[in-house]
């Protein structure tokens, strides 16, 4: 794991920080940043424009970065649509899917939703006069109730739209069966937010069958400002774009436009070449540390750090011990409010995230005012979660 | 006690208080000591944006005299209110007027606790100084 940690140099230039807020964002390796640096210092140039060699330089490495991507989660290259995150990735969906919703139709989200992935279809429903609907969960582990499941997706639903993990509890949501699910109650487009998840374990596309897969670069050791769509072709070629702009259109007169084909059309203006090289580097990172080791320590870290929290007076851990499940853990402490456990924790340099976590509709429905969240990385060490476990333990005497 | 006398009394208990964690159980035990804020007082007007906790603090202008009150949800952010009350309430308002708030600064409570998207503690102190300024 130290070979690991040296590789982000935010630990050289803070050897005592305790970082324990992956879910928020991740830390960068040098890798990243050294493909970033190249990108700006050797060939920087905008890209599918000019023919000159560093423009060449750059779309290769532009494209290069999107063909890693498609690998990454088993797509093609043509279904991968770079935006500047999840939230945008998931805006643009719900803009540009208009077309598929009939009045009266339902949309089905699970309890456990990002406010990222709630507004938008908030904002749908409004307009559309359609129905929202949420798969329930299971209070006291998080999972998904899979009688839900098949009790809110109906014919008259038109989208589905899920997390994969969720960012406060940690759950895995059954993505595949979900969508099997909707696949035979309806003709509904399905959409993932793999934003907790493409980090933690292999994601495969084609196998969940979902028709979108969105997640954000900087969750995953990537840079921010940078995120992915992924379509299947078939409905991206149906779907209108949400933004115009250069690089988007096959052909314009002063009259009219049409579209470039797909990722192109959804890829208005110049994009983040940066970012989206950057990402490249992280997939390439993630890749070589590989899916066993990084499986293995997530479940090492977030069992020890399951176990340690579960021997302090008081405090509860919020959602499944058992796995599998992500290495992101929220709990409270009984009869302290999170934000006295914050400064506390806050003091002694250990980062953590406190509140409803961008999901306060599920802190409403768990019955609490928000949590304490330690989330993992590959960087995270027994150690970090001893230091933040030494400071729990001081805060239920003091408070 | 003046609110110099006041000041002079923080700054050495302050001084006394070699570390955050004995800080905090300061400010713990002085949130104990707030009185009762009315559930109806809790209105948007009153509450403090920037805060990790919900908190309210109001600010009035009694007769010339500076009047505040308060409540949270955190202990910690609670004491932060009823530091407030101790140090300034009662305070006169013409005076407050070249209030330079520098003793919360001396004593750590402005740098050191930062708060989540905004700084709840500074917030207070400008819902102080807009009403001290206002008159």
């Amino acid at each position: 794991m130290n070979t690991i940690r040296s590789q982000f140099p935010i630990f050289q230039n803070h050897p005592d920080l305790v970082y324990l807020d992956s879910a928020a964002t991740t830390q960068t390796p040098q890798v990243v940043i050294d493909a970033m640096n190249e990108y700006y210092t050797q060939y920087r140039s905008n890209v599918h424009r000019s023919v000159n060699g560093l423009s060449n330089k750059a779309t290769n490495a532009y494209e290069s970065a999107r063909g890693k991507v498609a690998h990454f989660i088993g797509a093609q290259s043509s279904e991968i649509i770079f935006t500047s995150g999840a939230t945008m990735g998931l805006n643009m969906l719900q803009k540009s899917l208009t077309d598929f919703f009939e009045p009266g139709g339902n949309i089905v989200l699970t309890r456990l939703e990002h406010h990222a992935n709630l507004i938008p279809w908030q904002m749908t429903v409004k307009k559309y006069n359609l129905e929202l609907r949420f798969i329930e969960i299971d209070t006291k582990t998080g999972e998904i109730d899979m009688s839900s499941v098949l009790s809110m997706i109906d014919e008259k639903t038109v989208v589905v739209s899920m997390t994969h993990v969720s960012n406060v509890l940690g759950t895995i949501v059954p993505v595949k069966e979900v969508t099997r699910i909707a696949r035979g109650k309806s003709k509904s487009v399905v959409i993932v937010d793999g934003s907790q998840a493409v980090a933690h374990m292999p994601v495969d596309v084609v196998d969940i069958d979902c028709d979108f897969y969105v997640f954000s670069g900087h969750k995953m050791y990537g840079p921010t400002g940078i995120g992915v769509v992924y379509g299947k072709t078939a409905l991206l070629q149906k779907m209108k774009p949400v933004v115009y702009g250069g690089e988007m259109i096959d052909t314009v007169t002063y009259g009219q436009a049409t579209w470039a084909d797909a990722p192109y059309r959804f890829e208005a203006g110049t994009p983040n070449i940066a970012g989206a090289i950057g990402l490249g580097a992280a997939v390439d990172f993630v890749l070589s540390l590989g899916w066993n080791e990084i499986q293995t320590h997530d479940v090492e870290i977030a069992q020890y750090a399951i176990a340690e929290l579960q021997k302090i007076e008081r405090v509860r851990v919020i959602g499944s011990t058992q796995f599998p499940r992500g290495p992101i853990i929220s709990f409270v402490v009984d009869g302290v409010h999170e934000s006295d456990v914050n400064m506390f924790l806050e003091k002694a340099g250990i980062v953590v995230r406190t509140g409803s976590h961008c999901a306060a509709p599920l802190i409403d429905h768990l019955g609490l005012s928000g949590t304490i969240r330690i989330s993992c990385g590959m960087y995270t060490t027994k150690e970090d979660i001893d230091q933040c476990i030494t400071v729990l333990k001081k805060v239920v005497v003091h408070v | 006690m003046n609110l110099e006398q006041r000041k002079q009394q923080l700054k050495e208990d302050f001084a006394a208080l070699s570390n955050w964690d004995d800080r905090f159980a300061y400010l713990i035990d002085l949130g104990k000591q707030l009185p009762v804020f009315a559930q109806d007082k809790k209105s948007d007007e009153a509450r403090v944006r920037g805060c990790q906790s919900d908190a309210w603090l109001l600010v009035e202008n009694k007769d010339g005299v500076i009047e505040i009150s308060g409540d949270a949800d955190g202990l910690i952010t609670k004491g932060m209110i009823a530091l407030l009350v101790w140090l300034y309430g009662g305070s006169k308002m013409e005076g407050m007027k070249q209030e330079d708030f520098s003793i919360l600064k001396d004593i750590g409570m402005i740098e050191q606790l930062s708060m989540h998207r905004a700084n709840g503690f500074t917030n207070m102190i400008e819902k102080i100084k807009t009403v001290c300024h206002s008159i």
